[in-house]
Parts: structure tokens; sequence; C-alpha cells
């Protein structure tokens, strides 16, 4: 059989599109509302993708309090314990969560996941961030922000000390780590899942963090615009992992895509436009300069242009791409912001089912991935349709299962059991 | 033989497994059992036999009953009261008001071990910290006022500015801004149980022993 895409689907309560929860077909209470979160869930497994996938931060975003209540970003489930719930709802889906290692306990998060991973039967997946906000340093008594590369040192050791308490080996035995940042004594003693240990994800897109996940990741989440960087990425990374010893086919890299799919090009566009007029300009602005980590667009005019901003010590990868875009396209503030704002500098499809296929097909065929985290601009809406009509244009042309090869999600990712 | 109203789970986890686990739970809530705690025993110090997270397990549960309130008996020592109150108000909201803690002391010593205790739990008061740790979490708990959430989509009101609420604590142990990013569930927040709670609880090593208990 020939290679198929792996499929994420990337989950929130109302949407990827930031003013999503204002659509009048959208689920405005679905942070709370937990029957919601299944449906999708649901929907996910139905259109036979490896895995939903749940991003987190441990804060509200956007200290703005005006700004914050103008989205539904502010609150949601924890992921954890969301697909906790999950798993007793689906029976075939992995369910990834994010976790950060800059707040936690290794100890502590590799149990919980275990244990995820252990009630759903093998399709658990921790997505390992390292957290660059200071909203979520306040939470937790830290004093401004580490310099990247601390944090990065503090996530090695953290993610090797999860790997030895997840390996069949030591798990029951003693782990024995002394480090910088941790000591940790004993294993977890609790039983393995049929998958083993559960899926390493990875999404930091920095030299740093492409070294990580060359090591360490099993899937790796990238935020791409065009083929040629996402081709650029994909053989970086892959050389990377050979370069440690890894067989670069079990590392599956996923670029992020926001699909607004309708029967026609125009109708698509008309959906899209529709949820752009939505966005309140102080929101759009204020989430492009979240992702910036900067304050230096406060009071300059929308309608210039981007000025030139010093890389900062958050989120280093995405800043650039962003400024790159802007100054290729020769944008101006509320343009970057409303662009950003409806995929947040991922990749955006508004178009057919066969237009969305067409592209997809593209990257995937071109080298560029091994295929795709999908981010429906809101819920249910797009992920239905996505499921309805992309998916069975994928599977005509044999480009996606058309049914799930076993019940792990390692097994659904063709990982092979863990060493 | 009267029905207990809470039932302490105990012994190995192997001598219960995850389906004996499910099964028992739902036996309890037919019978009208109104609590389950769960223990959260991590792997003693020297390597063995642990239990999976309990609060993981409590998701896992609350997806599969309806009435039956789901209690976990966990340390602070593995957790900051930020991640500890945002996952328990989580379950709280998922099990539509049925999640609760019971603060545990017991296995201090192997928690202290597994917690990177030698790194930051060194000289630390451990009561202090527990009672500032449980402080922080119960404010935490406040962060959201019941009628927070408008969702106008018309007006791009999501919620009330005035209904949410930082915490801003300083203390010995924990400094917490807040406010927590789970709204709380219709109820209120989480139950947070003491020892005297479940002074009448009664506690089962096995599922067999749970089985007698529930006159089955």
């Amino acid at each position: 059989m020939s290679r198929q895409m792996k499929l994420g689907a990337f989950l929130m309560p109302t949407g990827h599109h930031i003013a999503a929860w204002r659509h009048p077909k959208a689920a405005a209470d679905a942070g709370i509302d937990v029957d919601h979160m299944v449906r999708l869930a649901q929907t996910a497994e139905r259109g036979l993708f490896d895995l939903v996938f749940f991003e987190d931060a441990a804060g509200v975003r956007e200290a703005r309090v005006e700004l914050a209540a103008q989205t539904s970003r502010s609150i949601g489930f924890e992921p954890i314990s969301l697909l906790a719930a999950l798993a007793a709802r689906t029976s075939h889906v992995g369910l990834v969560a994010t976790a950060s290692t800059s707040y936690n306990e290794p100890y502590a998060l590799a149990r919980a996941f275990a244990t995820l991973d252990l009630v759903s039967g093998g399709r658990a997946g921790w997505n390992l961030v390292t957290s660059a906000s200071e909203i979520e340093a306040a939470n937790f008594g830290a004093q401004g922000l580490r310099a990247h590369r601390d944090r990065y040192a503090r996530a090695d050791e953290f993610a090797k000390i999860v790997g030895a308490l997840w390996s069949p080996q030591t798990r029951a035995g003693t782990i024995g780590h002394e480090g910088e940042n941790f000591v940790v004594g004993q294993g977890l003693g609790i039983p393995a899942s049929p998958q083993g240990s559960p899926v390493m994800v990875q999404a930091g897109a920095s030299d740093v963090g492409r070294d990580l996940a060359a090591r360490t990741a099993d899937v790796v989440f990238v935020a791409a615009q065009t083929l040629e960087t996402a081709k650029a990425f994909y053989d970086d990374v892959k050389a990377r992992a050979e370069r440690a010893g890894r067989n670069p086919d079990h590392i599956k890299i996923l670029p992020g895509m926001s699909p607004v799919v309708a029967d026609s090009r125009e109708e698509a566009q008309a959906k899209f436009d529709e949820l752009q007029a939505l966005i309140p300009d102080a929101v759009g602005l204020a989430l492009l300069a979240s992702y910036l980590a900067t304050d230096a667009l406060n009071g300059l005019p929308l309608d210039g242009p981007m000025p030139d901003l010093k890389a900062s010590e958050g989120m280093q990868s995405r800043q650039q791409l962003v400024i790159d875009q802007s100054r290729r396209e020769g944008l101006s503030i509320r343009q970057v912001a409303q662009h950003f704002a409806g995929a947040r500098g991922h990749w955006r499809l508004v178009g057919t089912a066969k237009d969305v296929a067409d592209e997809l097909e593209a990257w995937f065929t071109g080298g560029a991935c091994d295929g795709f985290n999908v981010m429906p601009a809101y819920f249910p809406g797009e992920l239905d349709s996505f499921v309805e009509r992309v998916i069975p244009e994928l599977q005509r042309r044999g480009l996606f299962r058309t049914a799930y090869e076993g019940t792990t999600l390692r097994g659904n990712l063709g990982l092979g059991l863990p060493a | 033989m009267s029905i207990p109203k809470t039932i302490l789970i105990s012994g190995d986890f192997a001598d219960w497994t995850l389906e004996g686990l499910r099964d028992l739970v739902n036996r309890a809530e037919t019978a009208g059992v109104e609590t389950i705690v769960l223990p959260d025993g991590i792997a003693p110090a020297k390597g063995g036999e642990g239990w999976p997270d309990a609060l993981i397990l409590i998701g896992w549960l609350a997806a599969q009953t309806s009435r039956i309130r789901l209690a976990g008996m966990v340390s602070s020592l593995g957790h900051q009261p930020y991640n500890l109150a945002r996952r328990l108000a989580s379950l709280d909201l998922l099990s539509r008001g049925r999640a609760g803690w019971l603060v545990a002391t017991d296995g201090a010593d192997d928690a202290y071990a597994a917690f990177s205790g030698k790194v930051r739990l060194e000289g630390v008061d451990q009561e202090q910290r527990e009672r500032e740790f449980a402080t922080v979490v119960k404010g935490l708990w406040q962060s959201w006022d019941t009628d927070a959430l408008v969702f106008d989509k018309e007006g791009a009101q999501f919620f009330r500015p005035e209904a949410m609420h930082t915490l801003d604590h300083k203390g010995e142990h924990f400094s917490v801004r807040g406010p927590l990013n789970v709204m709380r569930s219709p109820r209120g927040t989480p139950d947070l149980l003491e020892e005297a709670d479940i002074a009448d609880a009664v506690t089962v090593d096995n599922r067999q022993a749970a089985l007698a208990i529930l006159g089955e």
C-alpha cells in the first residue's frame, strides 16, 4: 500500500478563528459543555483521524480583562482530565494533550499521561512545550522568564526522566535520576498500556527545539505557510533524527492547516469573510502582539506598516514567520493582525473539498510533511465539513485510510512499540 | 446490611484492575453509595507497585457515571496549587459537580523522593506549605462568579469583566496571580474533604470485599 497521511484534529472549544465563538452556528458555551467536546472527539473518530489534540496554557492568556472578555479563550477544560473523560466515550482516536515542562514535575506528569494511556487502552500522547508567557509565570511564583536555552535545558532533563518513567524496563524499578533540576528515585509502578508508552509530541521550531524533537519526538507539529518552508523544516528535522541514530520514518511531521470548506469557492470565501468581519480590531491586534511577545505595536496606526522588531525571548520561530510574511507582502498592521487572527500563523485553506485535497496532496507528495494537524475555523461546523467533504476526497485518492489499522495511537501512526 | 455512604478504595491496584474498578463504581452508584474515594498512592521510594493517578481515573469514571461523588486522596507535594486547582475544577465541570479532593498526608517520604524533594522541598515546613497550598486552591476556585459568562455574540461580550477575579496571593511558599482558566461548575466548587468527612467510610482492599459490602 502506498504511503498515507496522518491526520490530527486540533480541537478547541469554539474554534481556531479568534472570532469563532461569535459565529451564528458556533457553540459559544463549548468551554463548559463536556457533551460538546465528546461530540467533537467522536466526529474526529468518525473521520478516522489519528488523534485529537489540545493545546494548553496555565493561565488566562490575555491579561487585559476588557480584551479577554471579547473572546472565548479565557476558559476551557484542563486537557488531561478532559481527555480522560473522552477516553471513555471513544475507542480508536488518539488523545494528545499539551503540558509544560516549565511548571510541572516530571513524575506527576509522566504518571498522569501513563494513567490516560491505561484508561484509553493505549491512545495517549504528550505534547511537550516549554512556557514562554509572563502570564503563566505569574501563577507559579516565578520571577520573570528563564532564558530560552535554560527553558530547554530543563525540558531536556524533564523529557529524559519521563522517558525513563515510561520505559518498560525501568517502569517498575528505580530511576535514580539526580540532575540539575530534578531528583527522581523510583519508577511509576503502574502497568503499561498496549502501546507500551504514550506518544511524544513536540512543536518547538527553534534550533534547540528541533534538536530536542529530533531526539525524542514521535510526532512534530509545525507552523508553515508555504510548501518550501515546510519542506525545509521537514528535511532538517528528519536529517537531525537520522544523525541522532533514529529511523526518520518514526518521526511524523504534521504542519498545522486551518480549513474553511464549502461546495463552491465563493461560498467558502463568504464563510471566511463572515468570520473575519467578526474580529474586533482590539482583539486581532492583541493576538498579534502576544504572538510577537511585543508591546511595540501599541499606539501605531493600524493602517501603517509593521515596525522593525527585535527577536524576543518568547516565541522565536513564530515571530520570524510573522515578520517575514508582513515584509514579503507589504501588509499593514491591521492586515497582519487579521491575517494571523484567522489561523494564528498556521497555513489557511479556503475553498472546495477538491481545492483543499489538491493542496494537501501537493504538500504530502512533495515531501513537505507526513500529514496535517487540522485546525477547523469554528466548531462543530468546520470539523463536520472536513470529515464529510475532505476526508472522502482524500480516501478516493488513496491518500488516507478507510479504516483504523489498530486501536493504539502508535499502531495507527505506524510507529511500532517503543524500544 | 446497610450500604455505606462512603467507600474508600485501598490495597494494590493489581487486585482491582481498571475494569474491576469501573464495575465497582457503577454498582456502588446503583446501590446508593454517595462517595467513592480513590487512593493516589505513588510507588514506594524503593520501587514497586503504585496506583494510577487518582484525578485522571476520576475523569474517566465521571464519564461513565452520573450521580456518585468521586474524590481523590492526593498529596500536595508533587503539585503546584494552580495546576491542582485547575484539574479539580475541570473534573467538577465535566462530572457536573461530583469532584472532590481529600488532602493526603501519608506516604510523604515516598512523595518527597518522587517529586524532587531534595531540590524543591529541603528545609520546607511541609504542614505549613500544605495549609498555604489549600488556601491558594480554594482562592482560585473563586476566580469566576457563577453568572460570569454571557455569550453575547452580537455585542462581542463573552464574559462580564467584573465577574472575573484575580487572586494575587503572595505567601511564604507560593505566589499566584490567577485567575483560574476553568469556569466554575454550576454547583460552585469541588469539595475539599477532610479526614472527619470520611470518618464513617468503609475501606475495601479489593473488588470482592467491595462487592460483599454492597451485599452482592
